[in-house]
């Protein structure tokens, strides 16, 4: 029922320059700022006598976190118009290709005396490489199966169908020859009935194998890379190295998955996204050496080191505070380039867009791939952060935390995002703690308030969310875009 | 409202008063609150009174370091009380050991969890003794000394059934038994028909179902009407009161190893039980309740010992723990940090009584580390 | 009959009675989908509403009057003028108010009949059978004026916006009453009071067997299906449906009443919701205030798979998908850990390859 909008038309006419860097002076301003605060904000030893605890530090940390999420399911959500209920599984595989890259991989065993582990940021590369050879590998064969299947229909419309119905048949078949013990018809061990996916996990298996020689974080190559740094900067570069791990794997799987999918509009695509989100969680809750739901502590060196304390926040601020800088930056600027025109112009009309020669399905995927990015490294900041987690904090819930934020930023407003996310990540703890800054002349039922408000927080979200839609539908926040044309529907 | 000085002793309890495991959580709650009470009602600890501050954890564990982060920074507790759930006490351990806050998980049965430490400590049984004795109970005395085909049947998604399907298959080996089948099923799901049909298929003498109450119930209900009969056997996340309604009485006859029984005629059994009803308008305390009635009286008294609120006198109290008398069992506390006590065995009752179902858990035996 | 024979029909019955329930479900998302070509998210959760009342209602808990009934009355009518402020800003239309002002009545009256049913339910002397069939009607009452309520304040308001805005309120609305019913009735899931059967088996032999329940359950399912597939094709109303969900504006200028074409789908949609709850838990006795999500995901995962507003498909498809989790537990090592992973890949599979769905029609790519 989306009506084409009359609205294409500006943007397209519009000058294609990039809008000047500093016209959003204030975005790099404010966060270098907060850069600057970081050792005020956590333990106070340079400006002693101001002493934030490490309560609000951790919101602190938690919101620049959450920056990175948000802004990056903005450029899915809101810029690029695909709605994606998939983000948490994004930053899952971010999360945990990080955290096991620098906990398997990058620390090498103590030299004598030395408690710390040296870091080893040639093994966390060498890990990282062999695991995404491995993703792009098998990635590429299932599109390539996929694409075989959907060529089939060039053949005969009913093809795909047909092949499906044949692959039923072939398991049907299977399954009655095992009950009668005389195994797969895949050639597979008689254990396994599925000669399907015997097949697929051989083939895994064997490109896996052939990457193994690139596993091993004591070989001679990882040792080489690592004796190339610099001592000082090996644990600079084992974080960057985890982070990076994380976001490229993230945007792989982000891709391998977005192609396809993508062809999906509007609410095909959430329910797909959702699903491979799902997918990705239970292929954790399975797998052995990512702990499984008994969760996956990180060894959280890289970023510890330093803090006498025991504090994370010092050394790690500029760090989570650095990636949400980029990710707002890279977002801004692929909002105001041509290709986030072409963009915005998609979602608003993917007819009219595709009639004045923009790569449509290239434009989704590209905006796919870099939200994906981002969302991995989010995750991995968020593993070294906690330095422990688990596949259940990865679930719908924490998608629709992330896209309650978005939409009530309103979508497409980057600014609006950031003013959500910070807003929402702080009601909790503010609510929490409001038995100290409520003052004393309030009467007493002004505290239960708060108390109920913060218990039934998620009731508060789901109202937000559905008025955001009924009154305002470019959401609560997003005051710069009122005059632009941006989303149809405002139509 | 500041730990220090002459004013109340400040500890922190961060429980999971909703999400998926709430039930646990306000139950431990009540319980270390009844001890509070207690307490308070007898002149309190040092000279002053105890205040016990909850955190809600939402069965989260980033929001449970976060809880355990206001608790320490926000609210200047001494001492930690918390969580019943292994994941999300692992979570938020680390943050009590660096701010050298002495944490004692009530009910955190996860091997992992004091390893975390010398600060973490636990008041209850880990799974590694859980998990033996239960296998060692189904080798010997469920059918007859004959129990030698043991199936298994997990939640593949919580953290505490994985870490006791591991423990007892290994014991089980061990003792010469075999695993005829391991299968799983997800938190929150209500049809385990399929996994239980294969299981028939295989003719255990009795299934392995280290879960959580809800889904155990429909399990045993869904067990007997496909017509398995041998006996199932589970963990302390049995405990509860709804077992024989939920299961259509199908749970009849299973048997699972506890904290404490609730028909233990000992005095301090029936007192905390008395109390506890009174307290909560009759509410049948369950495991978790007097394991947070237990750790609060421990905490309480390991300060006691120290003489003071510091971190570390309280740390080294507690380490030198010996037969304490708790509600639940006499606590040492062993040089890793975990509790030494006895563990429960129970057998469900579950009798119709006109159109309903009525549950008691029948004491078994009790084995002794 | 050998041993494996056996157990493969044994499988095949299970498989089939687990996707019977899918399709309870399922039809429901499917009719709302068909005309409204809207994934009513909240579907799920008016299926857990169901269970619910029907589980305060069956135990004579249902009583308006006291707390926390009191609170939730008082939460709902407050919820219900909020959105009708702004829904009355979104549609600028003073009719809206009239409107807002019956779904607040229907809504109360809904709740107070729930009230005196389960009052009338502390009069000895009733068979748990007739306490059940109370408790069903009190739930299809509350949850069909649920459905109207939902469908007025937070669905109509935007039928003209895009559709994603739609989904996301959606979203929000099944959010609203997973959290909301976590207020209002208590995070402690609770026994559903299942009558008890002497001998709850319909037929038994070797090792095959089939419930009495599983049976009541296939059978009204497949009833259900012919029901609607009447009502659909031979009734006014559901040429009028079908004339509506072909196309909206032709629709409206052929003279026939969308409001009430779409909210009568609604209300049918949650009326079996209910009874699906009633039914299921029955089959499951423990109810909480999460369990429509789950049930919910699987039961869209089927809707897509027969072909999403297709009723015959959502049946279809829901005992397909059914079976395929049985067979993937039964006949794979290891494969219950995937059961989950099992129909999200089929989601997956089936949405990339032919997102109509096994008889969906047309495809719904339209550009």
């Amino acid at each position: 029922m989306s009506t084409p909008s009359s609205d294409v038309l500006p943007l397209l006419t519009r000058p294609s320059r990039f809008a000047p860097l500093w016209a959003n002076w204030w975005i790099p301003v404010a966060i270098g700022l907060l850069i600057l605060l970081a050792p005020w904000i956590e333990g106070g030893t340079p400006y002693a006598g101001v002493h934030w605890d490490k309560f609000w530090a951790r919101i602190t940390m938690l919101i620049g976190i959450n920056l990175t999420l948000a802004v990056s399911l903005q450029l899915i959500n809101g810029i690029a118009g695909q709605f994606s209920l998939g983000h948490a599984g994004f930053m899952a595989v971010g999360a945990y290709m990080g955290g096991y890259a620098v906990t398997a991989h990058g620390a090498a065993a103590p030299t004598d005396g030395d408690a710390v582990p040296w870091m080893n940021p040639g093994g966390a590369l060498l890990f990282v490489l062999a695991v995404l050879l491995v993703t792009a590998v098998s990635g590429l064969i299932a599109y390539g199966l996929y694409r075989a299947v959907r060529l089939l229909a060039r053949l005969h419309p009913k093809g795909p169908v047909a092949f499906m119905w044949l692959l039923l048949a072939w398991l049907a078949l299977d399954v009655m020859l095992k009950t009668k013990g005389v195994g797969g018809v895949g050639g597979g061990p008689a254990s396994n009935p599925l000669g399907a996916i015997n097949l697929l996990g051989l083939t895994i298996k064997t490109i896996g194998a052939s990457f193994t020689f690139l596993l091993d974080h004591s070989s001679p190559l990882a040792a080489l890379l690592t004796n190339s740094i610099p001592a000082s900067l090996r644990k600079p570069s084992t974080l960057i190295v985890s982070l990076l791990g994380g976001g490229t794997a993230a945007a792989i799987i982000g891709f391998v998955v977005g192609l396809p999918t993508l062809r999906l509009r509007g609410d095909y695509l959430a329910i797909a996204t959702l699903g491979v989100s799902e997918l990705i969680r239970t292929a954790i809750t399975n797998s052995e050496p990512l702990g499984r739901a008994t969760g996956f502590s990180v060894s959280t060196f890289a970023v510890e080191a330093d803090a006498s304390d025991g504090t994370l926040a010092t050394y790690y601020f500029p760090w989570v505070y650095g990636v949400a800088l980029l990710t707002i930056l890279i977002v801004w600027r692929i909002q105001h380039s041509p290709k986030g025109r072409a963009l915005q112009c998609l979602r608003e009309d993917e007819i009219a867009s595709s009639a004045v020669g923009i790569d449509v399905t290239g434009h989704k995927v590209m905006a796919f791939v870099i939200g994906a990015f981002l969302a991995g490294l989010g995750g991995s900041l968020f593993a070294h952060y906690d330095g422990y987690m688990n596949p259940k904090q990865f679930d719908m819930q924490r998608s629709i935390e992330l896209v309650v934020m978005v939409t009530l930023g309103g979508l497409g407003s980057v600014p609006g995002t950031i003013i959500a996310c910070l807003l929402l990540t702080l009601l909790q703890p503010t609510l929490q703690t409001s038995e100290q800054w409520m003052p004393h002349w309030m009467p007493h039922w002004t505290l239960s308030i708060t108390s109920f408000a913060n218990q039934y927080r998620l009731v508060i979200y789901a109202m937000l969310l559905i008025l955001a839609m009924l009154a305002r539908s470019r959401g609560w926040l997003n005051f710069r875009s009122r005059g632009q044309a941006t989303l149809a529907g405002t139509t | 409202m500041k730990g220090g000085g002459g004013g109340d002793i400040v500890i922190g309890h961060y429980a999971s008063l909703t999400g998926s495991t709430a039930v646990f959580g306000i139950s431990a709650d009540e319980g270390a609150r009844l001890a509070v009470d207690e307490l308070n009602g007898s002149g309190g600890v040092l000279g002053r009174k105890i205040k016990l501050v909850t955190e809600d954890t939402q069965s989260k564990p980033e929001e449970a370091v976060t809880a355990v982060q206001k608790l320490i920074n926000q609210d200047k507790v001494v001492a930690m009380l918390g969580e019943i759930a292994s994941n999300r006490s692992l979570a938020a351990a680390p943050i009590c050991q660096k701010a050298k806050i002495p944490m004692l998980s009530p009910a955190s049965t996860n091997p992992k969890v004091t390893k975390v430490g010398n600060y973490i400590f636990r008041a209850c049984f880990i799974d590694t003794f859980q998990g033996p004795v239960m296998a060692d109970f189904a080798m010997k005395s469920v059918n007859g000394p004959h129990a030698r085909k043991l199936a298994v049947f997990y939640d593949v998604k919580n953290d505490y059934s994985l870490g006791l399907r591991e423990v007892f298959i290994a014991r089980v080996k061990e003792l010469g038994g075999e695993i005829v089948a391991d299968e799983s099923f997800g938190e929150g799901d209500v049809d385990f028909r399929a996994q239980l049909n294969k299981i028939k298929a295989t003719n255990p003498d009795a299934i392995w179902v280290p879960g959580y109450y809800q889904e155990v119930a429909l399990i045993a209900g869904q067990a007997r009407q496909l017509g398995i009969t041998v006996p199932l056997l589970g963990g302390d996340g049995w405990d509860a009161d709804s077992l024989a309604k939920s299961s259509a009485g199908g749970i009849d006859g299973c048997f699972f190893s506890n904290h404490y029984a609730s028909d233990d005629k000992s005095p301090a059994v029936q007192k905390f039980i008395s109390t506890y009803k009174a307290k909560y308008n009759g509410k049948l305390p369950d495991a978790m309740a007097i394991l947070g009635y237990d750790s609060m009286l421990l905490m309480a008294d390991a300060i006691k010992r120290a003489g003071n609120t510091d971190g570390k006198a309280v740390r080294d109290a507690l380490a030198k723990t010996k037969d304490f008398a708790g509600a639940a069992g006499n606590i040492t506390i062993d040089k890793d940090r975990n509790a030494q006590k006895p563990i429960v065995v129970l057998r469900v009752v579950a009798k119709k009584v006109g159109d309903n179902f009525e549950q008691k858990f029948q004491y078994v035996e009790t084995v002794t580390p | 009959m050998p041993d494996w024979l056996q157990n493969l029909i044994q499988t095949l019955i299970l498989g089939l009675s687990t996707g019977a329930i899918y399709a309870l479900i399922a039809v429901g998302y499917t009719m709302v989908y068909g005309v409204l070509r809207l994934i009513n998210f909240a579907h799920g959760d008016v299926y857990m509403v169901g269970a619910m009342t029907a589980y305060f209602v069956g135990t004579s808990q249902f009583n308006v009057f006291a707390s926390p009934w009191y609170a939730s009355v008082l939460l709902i009518i407050a919820v219900g003028l909020t959105l009708a402020f702004f829904g009355l800003k979104a549609a600028k239309a003073p009719a809206v108010l009239i409107e807002v002002v019956r779904a607040l009545l229907i809504g109360a009256a809904a709740m107070i009949f729930g009230g005196l049913m389960s009052k009338l339910l502390t009069v000895s002397g009733i068979t748990p059978w007739a306490k059940i069939g109370v408790a069903l009607i009190a739930a299809m009452v509350i949850c069909g004026s649920l459905g109207f309520i939902i469908e007025l304040l937070a669905y109509r308001p935007l039928r003209k916006s895009p559709r994603i805005n739609s989904l996301i309120t959606a979203i929000g609305v099944s959010m609203l009453l997973m959290y909301g019913g976590q207020a209002v009735f208590g995070a402690t899931p609770r026994s559903f009071p299942a009558p008890i059967m002497a001998d709850p088996f319909l037929f038994k032999a070797g090792g095959i067997s089939i419930g009495k329940i599983d049976a009541l359950i296939i059978g009204v399912t497949f009833t259900l299906m012919l029901t609607l597939r009447h009502i659909v094709l031979n009734t006014r109303t559901g040429m009028a449906l079908r004339a509506v969900s072909f196309r909206f504006d032709t629709a409206a200028l052929m003279g026939i009443n969308i409001d009430r074409i779409i909210s009568f789908t609604f209300v049918l949609g949650s009326v079996l919701a209910a009874a699906a709850g009633v039914l299921i838990a029955l089959m499951y006795p423990s109810v909480n205030p999460l369990m429509g999500l789950m049930m919910g995901l699987k039961a869209f995962v089927a809707a897509v798979l027969g072909g999403i507003g297709n009723i015959a498909g959502a049946v279809l498809g829901a005992i397909l998908l059914g079976i395929t989790e049985a067979l993937v537990v039964t006949y794979i090592d290891g494969g219950s850990q995937w059961r989950d992973g099992v129909a999200f890949a089929i989601l997956v599979a089936i949405l990339l390859l032919k997102p109509s769905g096994l008889l969906g029609g047309k495809t719904v790519e339209k550009v």
